[in-house]
């Protein structure tokens, strides 16, 4: 049986992308694994601009940080259930894991865990200036995934 | 995000490089060229955000006297400057009105007020926000609002990215606390270091009332013009906020009766605020705002520990090398050299243009980097500029620091922003759209009420 990793994130939701992934479960005839991480990196730059620009001090960042990690927790939780319930429909064997940790980190740690055979992905949306100066996640997922890496664009086009 | 980083500090340090060992131009001198050179890489840090803020600063205050460009006594000698006490003991201040409590009982009291109506509740999150960056710093604000606004999300079951609402509450924090921010002195960080430049170039000063005054009225017409914006926007896909309305009585239970502290704390920031307005051109901002900090401490309102844990120490630092930047650039001449070549192309402009230009490219450049960034790096070239075209210095402080404060589209402008973008409610397309209409109305608000109302004031003429 095939098994299909679906990645998600707080600033990778994509509805297309999730039906890509179940659609290809159901062809395949596979199992779906629908991984929420909850992206220490988001934080990891909300607490940046905080201290560094705003000069916030380290208890109120501390505070706002800890909201911020539940709230993600509570919108990754809503949106497995989801899928979950989405995959039923389509009779669809899925799985769902939240774990919270660095976003490439953590792909490529449940994809050799789970020995995917698909992941499927959706980009952050940003510029593509941005995506040149500051480097891609996706691209770097796709060097080093031990399978193959279906990108959805929220712009439109999938490759 | 670490290859932007490094690409960065190279790009810095070749321009660093090369403006430095280029032959001078007629009309500057080495010394000159030098300050301008810092002042290119202290721009490309600032932009990218390649180091924090306060380590670029901490960096120009080392190259200015390596360079040759001012003494090292000079150089050093900024962090000594009294804007830098001022903001300490504003910061100082905004810790205590956080530490007590007190800013989230207000912000609590102030929603419910308002909140009766879908609307009206974005009115009262507006108005809460802004109120309350009218006497603490807008990222302390936005972060102190984030868990009420959150809580009523949930309380209301608005889906993330989904719900107009629930995109409307969060920009109405981030825009509330932005509008609100530029009230006062203490709103953000921006005014004070544009009246340490002003004062270290001219030995002039802007009165705390003085800028209330101008700058107040401005804030509130935003906020309106922020609640319209967001109202009309985005579409109000709830009926009924009942269950927030729970959530914020519930809020309110649970922060018990007024306690001591915040009825001490509540009591000198009321003092100090009157002290500021009616005794602040006689005994300077700063020894006020250093005299509250040390009540703070006598009526045992705060803790050495809370203060450290509240405040971040890397604002003294920014603020000196910022300074240190404009002194060493004004001092030189390389100021006014980047000022002739701008103004050889801008001759004859009609003064009220220069000072839409001035505007326009603080409002635009905030956007994308920090507000404090676009004041250190904007205020110096166009105090060179104005001398030229006959506009005076004090006009310059209001054209720059008060559109600087004005950032709305991005995440990366300003903290409110990145806050409220965090929470996962809209999509980066939806605040950059509803940003940018916002920006070009508040835009047209200000250069009307600078023609106007600043005119009328006698700021503008």
């Amino acid at each position: 049986m095939k098994r299909i990793l679906l990645l998600l994130s707080p600033s990778r939701v994509s509805s297309k992308c999730v039906e890509a992934a179940i659609g290809a479960a159901v062809k395949e005839n596979g199992e779906l694994v629908a991984l929420y991480i909850v992206d220490t990196s988001l934080s990891d730059d909300v607490r940046e601009r905080l201290q560094d620009l705003g000069f916030l001090g380290e208890r109120p960042s501390d505070q706002l940080l800890e909201e911020m990690r539940r709230e993600q927790e509570r919108q990754g939780k809503g949106e497995l259930a989801r899928i979950r319930e989405l995959a039923g429909r389509r009779g669809v064997d899925c799985r769902t894991n939240l774990v919270e940790g660095e976003f490439l980190e953590s792909s490529l740690e449940v994809a050799r865990k789970e020995s995917a055979d698909a992941i499927f992905v959706t980009r952050r949306e940003r510029s593509a200036i941005s995506r040149l100066v500051a480097g891609s996640v996706v691209a770097s997922l796709r060097n080093a995934a031990p399978c193959r890496v279906l990108v959805h664009d929220p712009r439109g086009s999938e490759g | 995000m670490r290859r932007a980083k490094i690409l960065s500090i190279v790009i810095a340090l070749v321009l660093l490089g090369a403006i430095a060992f280029a032959p001078s131009p007629a009309g500057l001198s080495r010394a000159g060229q030098n300050a301008i050179a810092i002042f290119v890489l202290c721009f490309v840090l600032w932009v990218s955000n390649a180091l924090p803020l306060a380590v670029t600063s901490l960096l120009a205050i080392v190259l200015l006297p390596m360079l040759g460009v001012v003494p090292l006594t000079r150089s050093f000698a900024l962090f000594g400057s009294p804007v830098v006490f001022f903001i300490l003991g504003a910061f100082m201040l905004a810790a205590a009105l956080m530490r007590s409590g007190l800013s989230t009982r207000l912000a609590v009291a102030f929603i419910r007020r308002f909140g009766k109506t879908p609307k009206s509740l974005i009115a009262g999150i507006i108005l809460s926000g802004g109120f309350l960056a009218f006497w603490m710093p807008e990222h302390a604000v936005a972060a102190m609002l984030f868990p009420i606004v959150l809580e009523i999300a949930r309380a209301l079951d608005l889906q993330p990215r989904k719900s107009g609402y629930g995109a409307a509450l969060f920009l109405a924090l981030a825009w509330g606390a932005v509008v609100g921010g530029i009230a006062t002195f203490l709103g953000g960080a921006r005014a004070p270091l544009a009246l340490g430049i002003l004062s270290e170039h001219y030995d002039l000063t802007i009165g705390f009332l003085d800028w209330m005054v101008a700058v107040a009225p401005l804030s509130i017409i935003l906020m309106f013009a922020a609640y319209f914006v967001l109202t009309k926007f985005f579409p109000m896909d709830v009926q009924d906020i009942a269950r927030a309305k729970d959530a914020l009585d519930a809020k309110a239970r649970e922060l018990g009766p007024v306690s001591a502290r915040e009825k001490g704390v509540s009591a000198i920031t009321a003092l100090t605020i009157a002290a500021w307005i009616f005794a602040g051109r006689d005994f300077g901002l700063a020894p006020i705002a250093l005299l509250a900090s040390v009540a703070l401490f006598v009526f045992g309102l705060i803790e050495w520990k809370s203060v450290e844990e509240y405040v971040n120490w890397g604002v003294i630092l920014m603020y000196g090398g910022a300074l240190a930047i404009a002194a060493a650039l004004h001092e030189t001449g390389g100021a006014k050299w980047i000022a002739d070549v701008v103004m050889a192309r801008a001759a004859g402009l009609p003064s009220m243009w220069v000072v839409a230009t001035f505007a326009l490219l603080a409002a635009f450049l905030t956007e994308a980097i920090s507000n404090v960034a676009a004041v250190a790096l904007l205020l110096p070239i166009c105090f060179g500029v104005a001398e030229g075209a006959g506009i005076g210095p004090i006009t310059v402080v209001y054209a720059v620091a008060v559109p600087a404060g004005l950032a709305f589209a991005l995440p990366m402008g300003t903290p409110p922003n990145a806050i409220a973008f965090s929470a996962g409610y809209f999509r980066l397309k939806d605040s950059v759209a509803a940003g940018a209409i916002l920006k070009l109305v508040a835009l047209v608000i200000l250069l009307v009420v600078a023609k106007f109302y600043w005119a009328f004031l006698g700021i503008t003429g």
